[in-house]
């Protein structure tokens, strides 16, 4: 190895000319100067291939991606050409996101896979920029004041790779036939896999709009029918669904997912095809459709978000509870009835459920929540809790997260929480602490994580949070905590196994106030509306920054709660 | 310990062993392919490597040779994190440009896949927080955008999201 250095170096030069022979032009540059590239600066990086370009790119940020495609021509169409996933085109004539008069439009032979538009309408000009997109683009979302379906029929036909559709809407042309849309879209796009139609006004078309639905002649039926379905995702609310029912009819199969408010009870056979496969639902029961809803079963649901409205059969919510049985998370919003109690009935239908969350303004007993053998966590919004003394107390040793919020109580606190013996994260939630609520710390010996959520902080919830030694985590929201009550929370930082307290507040509190609390225990984060604030004394801050960067780890603790 | 022997492009032959070498899918479809594990007399000439590349690829290999193997087809998302390097890496980085470039294509040809990580990250993690023309300095690229095709991407750019990743 005793070759001298221009050797060395017309063997590197040699070298890379041989492996950049992909790039055909840079290799001839090479040839044709290699005195240049010996005697001069090192050679320019610019003759790496192509796809070691694009790899290096992939490590980069997105919004580094757009500074890098302004560097030169040759980056900018490798970005564009291969990283162009990562990208959302968002226009927006009425934020001026939009290409200006007199410009031609995208810059040529541009290519985007996901494309936003956000106008009134649709003008001239940006179905010039969807025909130039349309062969690569995979996901649309149209968010407009009114959309003529002929029109959307045009720019389905020309994306042959769309899979995914958003429409968003607010007034749509007579013209209106979703069936016809639905059908054209399977035909030329048959990879659509999630459809979100949204719009406001509908209703009022729908006596117009079903003659037009029942000319649909059999055969063209039979060929909708005959493309395999792919929705898998489908949001609906629309007042007159019947309508469009048979429009869906061979569009649905595949639905697991499902967000629907349902107006009139006719709607529900389209529901209730869907039924069988559907894993997540939202479902909002309107008017009188209430008892018709609950007729429904839906054996593969996990999730469900059902909103009821109306009054129910008790003995019918049973049996629709029953219905669903791999549920794992219920989350009920159930109307106020007189004389009944929800957690029966519950307990009842749902024995098998992990996360249950009741919102209602209902008086309840907690009765009979042993049966419900998995249940993890549970929550409780609005209501009356009332203690009996003939009922069942029995200990839920699964539970070990427990949420009440604006909740009524008619024993203390400390009895319903004596039955969660293994509660370590507790929310509570309350205009003021009551006396009902006070003094509950020994019911919970092994609390972990505690949240409050309060109209003004004073010196009892301290003194509440200061019994609880075993406490990790404590976020507190509050619409009032005066400066003059911070102090206070020096007892509670200093508690031995604090890692981060969290205060959310609108109130003005001083840094020369936080920082001293924060001082008190450096070995916990204090947090004031999810920023870090720094210890006082300490020497990183420096004037003119107010506050330091957030802590990452303790805004997880506190983005998990 | 078997041995192969590599030959780099201006001739030097490298005594590597077996195990160092497989970290190389080019190498080791080649050993598969000629059959050649049994013989160590055979000398793989490396055309398109020099010496000092080589051997900076073989120092890395052997440092790194107990890596689980990475197996390009299990589904895991790209790794686009550039903050994952380890310390020993991060020191073994500290080259010349040239030898950077270099270090990029030989992984590439010899197809290993941990080094091309490493130094695609490295090139990464060098543009990162950079202006146009500072990259263009660096990397010693002319800027072949006229003003108005400038000022035209830069608006499309502003108009651009970044793709949200709906995780179900």
């Amino acid at each position: 190895m005793n070759k001298t250095e221009p050797d060395l170096l017309r063997n590197r030069v040699t070298a890379c000319c041989v492996l950049a022979n992909s790039a055909a032009d840079l290799f001839r540059k090479f040839v044709d100067h290699p005195v240049k590239m010996e005697c001069s600066k090192p050679p320019a990086a610019i003759n790496l291939p192509n796809e070691l370009w694009v790899e290096i790119f992939g490590h980069m940020e997105t919004r580094g991606l757009f500074e890098l495609s302004r560097v030169c021509k040759h980056w900018n169409r490798l970005i564009f050409k291969y990283w162009s996933h990562r990208f959302l085109l968002h226009l927006d004539p009425c934020y001026r996101k939009f290409p200006q008069q007199g410009v031609v439009g995208l810059v040529p032979g541009r290519e985007y896979k996901h494309l936003h538009l956000r106008s009134p309408k649709l003008y001239d000009q940006m179905m010039k920029i969807i025909e130039q997109l349309a062969p690569n683009l995979e996901s649309l979302k149209l968010s407009l004041e009114s959309l003529d379906l002929a029109v959307l029929g045009k720019i389905l036909s020309l994306c042959p790779r769309m899979n995914e559709l958003h429409i968003k809407g607010f007034h749509f042309k007579h013209s209106f036939d979703l069936e016809e849309m639905l059908h054209r879209a399977r035909k030329t796009t048959p990879a659509v896999s999630s459809l979100d139609l949204e719009y406001s006004k509908l209703g009022s078309f729908g006596r117009e709009l079903s003659p037009c639905i029942l000319n649909v002649t059999e055969s063209e039926i039979q060929i909708a029918s005959s493309h395999v379905p792919a929705i898998t995702s489908l949001g609906l609310d629309i007042t007159n669904l019947e309508v469009f029912e048979r429009a869906f009819q061979n569009n649905t199969l595949n639905v697991t997912k499902l967000d629907i408010a349902i107006h009139q009870p006719a709607t529900l056979s389209l529901v209730e095809r869907m039924a069988p496969q559907l894993k997540i639902l939202k479902m909002e029961a309107h008017e009188d459709t209430t008892n018709t809803v609950l007729n429904l079963r839906f054996p593969a649901l996990q999730v469900l978000l059902l909103q009821l409205h109306n009054g129910y059969d008790n003995n019918g919510f049973i049996e629709f509870l029953l219905g669903c049985q791999t549920l794992k998370t219920a989350l009920l919003s159930l109307p106020m009835i007189d004389h009944q109690d929800v957690f029966p009935t519950v307990a009842i239908g749902l024995p098998l459920v992990e996360k249950l969350q009741i919102s209602s303004e209902t008086v309840t007993t907690l009765e009979d929540l042993h049966t419900m053998q998995r249940l993890k966590e549970l929550s409780m919004k609005g209501g009356y809790i009332i203690a009996r003394s003939e009922c069942h107390m029995d200990k839920v040793p699964t539970v070990e997260k427990f949420e009440c919020h604006d909740l009524m109580l008619s024993d203390k606190l400390s009895n319903i929480l004596k039955r969660f013996p293994n509660l370590h994260s507790l929310s509570l939630g309350m205009r003021e602490l009551h006396y009902e609520m006070k003094k509950f710390s020994s019911s919970v010996p092994g609390l972990k994580e505690f949240t409050i959520t309060i109209d003004r902080v004073n010196s009892d919830v301290i003194d509440l949070m200061q019994t609880m030694n075993r406490l990790e985590s404590i976020v507190i929201n509050a619409g009032v905590f005066a400066k003059s009550n911070f102090p206070f929370l020096r007892k509670v930082i200093v508690l031995p196994k604090l890692k981060s307290l969290a205060v959310n507040t609108n109130w003005e509190l001083p840094e020369s106030v936080t920082s001293k609390i924060a001082a008190a225990n450096r070995s916990c984060a204090l947090l004031l509306n999810g920023k870090r604030v720094e210890p006082a004394g300490s020497v990183r801050r420096r004037s003119g920054a107010k506050r330091s960067r957030p802590d990452v780890e303790s805004a997880e603790i506190q983005s998990s709660k | 310990m078997p041995c192969i022997q590599l030959q780099s492009s201006d001739g030097e032959i490298f005594n590597v062993e077996f195990e160092i070498a497989m970290c190389s899918f080019t190498i080791k479809t080649m050993m598969v392919d000629l059959d050649l594990e049994d013989n160590c007399e055979e000398v793989v000439p490396l055309t398109n490597v020099d010496s000092n590349i080589l051997r900076k690829i073989l120092q890395w290999a052997n440092y790194h040779k107990d890596d689980p193997e990475a197996n390009p087809e299990d589904g895991k998302p790209v790794d686009r994190r550039t903050d994952n390097i380890c310390e020993w890496d991060q020191e073994f980085m500290k080259v010349d440009q040239q030898t950077l470039y270099g270090l990029i294509k030989a992984a590439n040809y010899l197809d290993i896949r941990g080094l091309m990580a490493l130094t695609c990250k490295t090139v990464a993690n060098m543009m990162k927080g950079k202006t146009e023309e500072q990259m263009r300095k660096m990397f010693n690229i002319q800027n072949d955008l006229t003003p108005e095709e400038e000022q035209q991407i830069r608006q499309e750019n502003e108009w651009c999201e970044e793709v949200e990743i709906v995780a179900d």
